[in-house]
């Protein structure tokens, strides 16, 4: 009968387009498809067969690939041109303390067998770790012992790519590196959203998303507070070095937390990610009056507005010096470069604590306090 | 003629190291106003160190120098300054000074700690220029003068210093004849008008025979030999000083001349001053003038009164005839050259003053 | 007709008065200028009193005049006439036109008292040292002072010992190089922001001192520099040579120390509160030469004082105008000034002798 014949051809089709719908044939390092990044643009990971292929970008251009490494299942082949690393990752050699934090957060303090100096770490059982020999120190920035660095046979070593140069000298001892262009992110949730690439190679993948996932409400939530601010206070940041005024540029990293914490900032018209130098004529010409300072004190205990005015004497022109409104981070003492990276949140509050005290009454701040 | 400056029994040396080094000993000897001294002596026998001494430079190691009758160490450095003034040959190492202001500085033991010059002080600049000759060139920086000149602008600071006594290290050391001359003139005149006692140490012999009052002389052996020019040459004691050196003294003119070796004879017929200046040349290349009745063909005849005349003869042939002398030299060269037994006395033996025709 | 005074001539300006008038003038126009110009735009009219624009705007601009451009050219003053005079006499004294404030190795002292306190210090004391802090300018210019007055008591001692300059010269450069190669021990063991803050105190500024503390220094440094105006004759004297010297009654051996001694002083001075300045000190007094064609010091200290303030205010100023790319570290404009300085001059016919 005819409708027979139909029925035929509507199950070919119905066939042929289930085939259509179906994945296509899989061949070894398939692409299973890549992993949503919210807001950092230095690392993609991808899922692969076998394993995840993470890409580093560039700082300067983050179309440009700057290293490729595959986190690979025991066993599984990685794909040609990457750093092939194989899971469990269980030796790791840290080689700037900015990035320790992801890895406090996800717990993996038993994974670290290196470190390259522990000045700026705060966190209690690495340093007892260190005293004990567990972890070595391997040299400081630009520096990097490669004999002990190499005595450690590391799984793999986390490394700043273009600070002082120490990256390159390391390349040539066969070492597994990865190098990290975490500090080069522009949003404090870029910076933050790296927990996600460190749990990959913890093998904490679900854990660091959830984590991210939590920091990133709180730290919207915070910001939604602010959002409908009007009377912004003004501020300015940094301090004099020699005769140069380092001032965060307007699309700094500094310049996006003023931003998101109710503040103007006073340099925010120009478009520099990183800092200018500027003379002190002209920061005092546009900072004189501005509502707040912000600086950092690297001297431990509490910080003083007479030991501020040691340091130059026409540091009390400004406003901010005149009512006491300077707020500074003490990052001797406080954790600032180990957990500020994955804690925006708690840096975010410290700033709308003191600058907008009615919205957080009750927030104790931890990195920022008023200067006394 | 009063005693300005005298020493006895004086040892000169080094203090190094708390180890003395002696270098002249037994020295005495004095100055007096109005006379120029000059001090001589081979390299090394101690005229730096006798100098440097007398100046105050130098402490002696024994022995004292007085000076206007009062010992030279108890001066202290002002009242020293008045004393004596030096002229040295230490490089003076701003250039861009000018000769009127090197020649105010000597004015310095005059002024105060400032420098401040009085009107006497600037009328003695001017005349310490003007009796040195360099007045003309008061502006001009020192680097623009030639060495007489600044030689002239040395002495006249020193002559603005108004120091009784001056003393001078090889003063004409690197200055030409005339200027040597004239530099000498300058500083008897300046003994003579200006009653200045002088001391300088020169190499020059010739012009120390003609211009010092007094010489001093240093040697090897200890002590200094001290009288004037004429006195000393009569007593032969310039000449043991120089003996086996190859200089002698004439005795015509009283001066020293070179001594030549001599291997040839050549008999001269002639006199006065083209004659000796013939002779000189001849000697200078070891020709010996031979005595009138030597026996040979071949000799030298001078003819002439306003314009002398060489005439170079083979017996009574005329080789050359030349008012020049040069002509002729080259001729006796070339015989020389193609029969050197054409001059007789091939033996060694000095030109000896003494066998003049 | 002759003159009844010898007169001192200079070879540009015959007036002598005249001349110094104008060194004055040019002191006084780049003071003027330190003060006006600087990267921030103030308009002339507010120094004749104009009441234009709101009154936070003159207060900020009042500031900036009074509290920082007036400081540093009153330290530029002092640091540039204390300097150049310094070098004035050390080039008379050594009779070596390549000396200068640096040759006796006392700014090198001052580097490496300041390395002590700055590398050594901080991390070993930090408690100590956040007590310091209060203090801590006035410990590094201590520290500087110290390390400079030691070596400058070693090259004393040592010219009481060794007749003649050459062997000061040849000491003061190599404890020059000693001190240099401690201090790259030190920064070698000290961290990245001592050895930061280390680098900049190397640089030399005028802007470090508050508006009190530049009193201080025109007062330690500009004060004795007018004294030294009467070493006139001496130093005329100690140019003929030290034979010369002392037959016209200069005590030769006093003379070198209190040369050496002020000179030394001085650096010390300016390089306590200002850290090593270079060039200034060897440059000036040639060019003080250059300009009079005079060798008489008692018309060349006072020129020389005066010129060096002037420089040292222009390159204050040069350094300060690049405008938003910040100001230059002072040693480099300095050199930039003063190399050139040395080298046309040597290259000038009109120089040779």
């Amino acid at each position: 009968m005819k409708t027979k014949g139909n029925n035929r051809l509507l199950a070919l089709l119905i066939l042929v387009l289930l085939n259509a719908c179906s994945s296509p044939a899989r061949s070894p390092q398939q692409s299973l498809g890549q992993t949503e990044i919210k807001y950092a643009s230095g690392f993609r990971i991808k899922a692969i067969t076998g394993g995840t292929l993470i890409y580093l970008m560039e700082p300067a251009d983050s179309t440009q690939v700057l290293a490729r490494v595959a986190l690979m299942e025991p066993g599984a082949k990685a794909p040609d041109g990457t750093t092939a690393l194989e899971l469990p990752l269980k030796r790791i050699v840290c080689l700037s303390s900015t990035y320790m934090g992801y890895f406090l957060e996800l717990n993996a303090r038993d994974k670290i067998v290196g470190v390259n100096s522990f000045r700026h770490l705060n966190d209690s059982t690495i340093r007892a770790r260190i005293l004990n020999g567990e972890i070595l120190q391997v040299g400081k920035e630009g520096h990097f012992n490669g004999e002990l660095l190499m005595a450690l046979r590391p799984d793999v070593v986390f490394v700043s790519p273009y600070k002082t140069g120490g990256y390159e000298a390391l390349q040539h001892l066969g070492l597994p590196l990865v190098p990290v262009p975490a500090y080069y992110e522009e949003t404090p949730l870029a910076r933050a959203e790296w927990l996600r690439l460190f749990g990959r190679f913890v093998s904490e993948v679900h854990r660091s998303d959830s984590l991210f996932a939590q920091t990133e409400k709180a730290y919207l939530q915070l910001k939604k507070l602010t959002a409908s601010i009007d009377q912004r206070p003004t501020i300015f940041s940094g301090r004099l070095k020699g005769n140069v005024w380092y001032v965060p540029g307007g699309k700094s990293f500094y310049a996006h937390y003023f931003a998101d914490a109710g503040a103007s900032y006073l340099f925010a018209d120009n478009l520099e990610r990183g800092a200018l130098r500027v003379d002190f004529e002209q920061v005092y010409q546009r900072a004189a009056r501005a509502d707040f300072w912000r600086i950092y004190s690297n001297v431990p205990g509490n910080y003083s507005l007479s030991q501020l005015a040691a340091e130059d004497h026409r540091y009390p022109l400004f406003d901010a010096f005149k009512n006491g409104q300077i707020i500074y981070c003490n990052i001797h003492d406080r954790p600032y470069y180990e957990l500020g990276p994955v804690k925006p949140h708690w840096i975010l509050a410290d700033y709308i604590h003191h600058f907008h005290p009615q919205l957080l009454p009750h927030h104790q701040p931890f990195f920022y306090q008023k200067i006394n | 003629m009063s005693t300005l400056l005298n020493f006895n029994q004086l040892t000169t040396g080094y203090l190094q190291n708390r180890k003395t080094q002696e270098v002249s000993t037994q020295l005495s000897a004095l100055l007096r106003r109005g006379e120029l001294t000059c001090l001589l002596g081979a390299n090394g026998c101690g005229k730096s160190t006798l100098l440097k001494s007398l100046c105050g430079f130098l402490p002696p190691l024994s022995g004292h120098i007085q000076i206007n009758g009062r010992p030279l160490e108890m001066l202290n450095r002002k009242e020293r300054a008045r004393q004596i003034a030096v002229v040295l040959t230490d490089r003076v190492d701003n250039p861009l000074l000018t000769v009127a202001e090197m020649v105010a500085l000597g004015r310095s033991p005059h002024t105060n700690f400032l420098g401040k010059m009085k009107p006497a002080d600037h009328e003695k600049t001017w005349t310490a220029m003007e009796m040195a000759g360099i007045a003309h060139k008061r502006e001009s920086p020192l680097n623009q003068l030639s060495d007489g000149e600044r030689q002239k602008a040395l002495i006249a600071k020193a002559l603005a210093q108004d120091t009784p006594l001056i003393v001078l290290d090889e003063p004409t050391a690197f200055l030409d004849l005339p200027a040597r001359v004239s530099v000498m003139h300058l500083l008897r005149k300046l003994c003579k008008q200006h009653e200045k006692s002088i001391l300088l140490t020169t190499h020059d012999l010739d012009l120390a025979l003609q211009m010092a009052d007094r010489l001093w002389l240093l040697g090897k052996r200890p002590g200094i030999m001290t009288g004037a020019p004429e006195d000393l040459l009569l007593q032969g004691k310039l000449q043991s000083l120089f003996e086996n050196h190859g200089i002698e003294m004439d005795p015509k003119t009283g001066l020293f001349q070179v001594r030549h070796s001599c291997f040839q004879k050549l008999r001269v017929e002639g006199h006065g001053y083209p004659y000796v200046l013939l002779r000189r040349a001849l000697a200078r290349h070891g020709i010996a003038p031979a005595p009138a009745n030597h026996p040979h063909p071949l000799h030298v005849k001078i003819t002439g009164h306003e314009v002398p005349l060489f005439h170079l003869h083979y017996d009574e042939t005329s080789l050359v005839q030349s008012p020049s002398i040069e002509p002729l030299l080259q001729k006796i060269f070339l015989l020389m050259k193609q029969d050197p037994s054409l001059f007789q006395d091939h033996k060694h033996f000095y030109n000896n003053p003494n066998s003049v025709q | 007709m002759r003159p009844t005074l010898i007169s001192v001539k200079t070879r540009i300006f015959p007036q002598k008065n005249l001349l110094f008038l104008l060194l004055l003038f040019l002191v006084a126009l780049s003071f003027l200028a330190n003060l006006v110009w600087g990267s921030v735009n103030i308009p002339l009219d507010f120094f004749f009193g104009g009441v234009q624009g709101d009154e936070w705007q003159r207060e900020i601009h009042a500031n900036i005049v009074t509290r920082t451009r007036l400081p540093q050219a009153l330290v530029a003053t002092g640091a540039g006439m204390s300097l150049a005079l310094a070098g004035l006499m050390l080039q008379t004294l050594f009779r070596n036109p390549l000396a200068g404030p640096s040759v006796l190795g006392i700014s090198s002292g001052a580097s490496l008292g300041v390395a002590f306190v700055i590398l050594l210090a901080g991390p070993q004391l930090s408690t100590l040292f956040r007590h310091f802090a209060l203090w801590g300018e006035l410990l590094v210019i201590a520290a500087a002072f110290t390390g400079a007055l030691l070596i400058l008591l070693l090259i004393l001692g040592t010219s009481l010992r060794l007749p003649g300059t050459l062997g000061i010269l040849i000491i003061g450069i190599m404890v020059g190089y000693l001190s240099s190669s401690l201090v790259s021990m030190l920064k070698f063991f000290s961290t990245e922001t001592d050895l930061h803050s280390y680098i900049i105190w190397g640089l030399g500024s005028f802007a470090r001192l508050s508006p009190q503390r530049a009193v201080i220094f025109i007062l330690l440094a500009g004060l004795p520099s007018l004294g030294l105006l009467a070493l006139g004759k001496t130093l005329n004297l100690m140019a003929l040579g030290e034979n010369y010297a002392a037959n016209l009654g200069l005590n030769t051996a006093k003379a070198r120390i209190i040369i050496l001694l002020v000179a030394g002083y001085l650096t010390a001075v300016v390089t306590a509160f200002c850290g090593p300045i270079a060039f200034i000190g060897m440059a000036v007094p040639h060019l003080c030469k250059f300009l009079l064609r005079t060798g008489d010091h008692r018309t060349l200290l006072p020129a020389t004082l005066l010129l060096g303030a002037a420089t040292a205010l222009l390159c204050n100023l040069a350094a300060r105008l690049p405008g938003m790319d910040a100001t230059l570290p002072i040693n480099s404009v300095t050199a930039f000034v003063g190399a050139p300085v040395i080298i046309s001059l040597i290259l000038s016919r009109r120089f040779q002798h």
